[in-house]
């Protein structure tokens, strides 16, 4: 599984501080949403980006003594445009890319971003876990086989999703690659925890 | 002349919440990266972009 980080992963390092491990517990894995689920956020930025070049093209053709006349307003306007359409861009990404979940070998941790300075960090142990499904839905999502996790637990539920909520028992991310892989990773590890407990 | 004078100071004004949260970016990649993700990588495009825009603009308004 190329997309799961899984190696030499050292919790100690600052960057995992927040995750607040216990002193037994390592990462086992790292896994991030599959760069398919930010293709939606780059078509409309594209069409964002070609809007004003069409604009202008059009406005030259019909009034290109106006815009001669206000080119620095145009200029201004424009880079102004594309500064905050850059800003923008890079406040999505950093929405998509710093979602992240954690499989150690207890536990689940779901760190949502939610848009600039906030961020919410769930989790779930995998004692509490009943059941692991996984959705793939549309062309896309098979194509590039990602979609939503659904873990079915004992405690309360959470999700990443406004439209797919986390409903009481139930803990969902979209947009995950390979999730039927990844269900079988998290009911082995909670088959692995609880043979522990029992011998 | 008074026209040209607001319309700057509204595009300074602009400058300056685009440097503020392009700040909070910095702070947030630098506080929650991971080690070996592509936040830095990413955020240097982003700021060889944002460069690039205000040099080519400001170019064509000293050209103007």
């Amino acid at each position: 599984m190329t997309h799961l980080i899984n190696e030499e992963v050292n919790a100690n390092e600052e960057a995992f501080l927040y995750l607040n491990l216990h002193p037994d517990e390592k990462i086992l894995y790292v896994v991030r949403h599959h760069w398919a689920g930010f293709v939606g956020t780059l078509g409309i930025v594209f069409f964002m980006v070609i809007f004003p070049i069409l604009l202008v093209f059009v406005g030259n053709l019909v009034l290109k003594d106006l815009l001669t006349n206000y080119a620095q307003f145009l200029v201004v306007g424009i880079s102004g445009y594309y500064l905050f359409l850059l800003t923008f861009l890079f406040g999505a990404w950093i929405d998509y890319y710093y979602d992240i979940i954690f499989i150690t070998g207890q536990r689940l941790l779901n760190v949502n971003q939610k848009g600039l300075l906030s961020r919410e960090v769930s989790e779930l142990d995998l004692r509490q876990v009943q059941n692991v499904s996984a959705q793939t839905n549309g062309l896309l999502q098979t194509y590039f086989n990602y979609g939503i996790l659904i873990v079915e637990t004992a405690g309360e539920g959470t999700s990443d999703s406004k439209i797919k909520g986390g409903i009481q028992g139930f803990f969902s991310v979209a947009d995950l690659p390979d999730p039927n892989r990844l269900a079988r990773v998290i009911l082995e590890l909670r088959r692995k925890i609880i043979a522990e407990e029992e011998h | 002349m008074l026209s040209s004078t607001i319309a700057v100071g509204v595009y300074a004004g602009f400058l300056l919440m685009i440097l503020i949260i392009n700040l909070l970016y910095f702070f947030q990649i630098f506080r929650f990266r991971l080690p070996g993700d592509a936040s830095i990588p990413l955020l240097v495009i982003h700021l060889g972009l944002i460069v690039t825009i205000l040099i080519i603009s400001g170019l064509y308004l000293t050209n103007l």
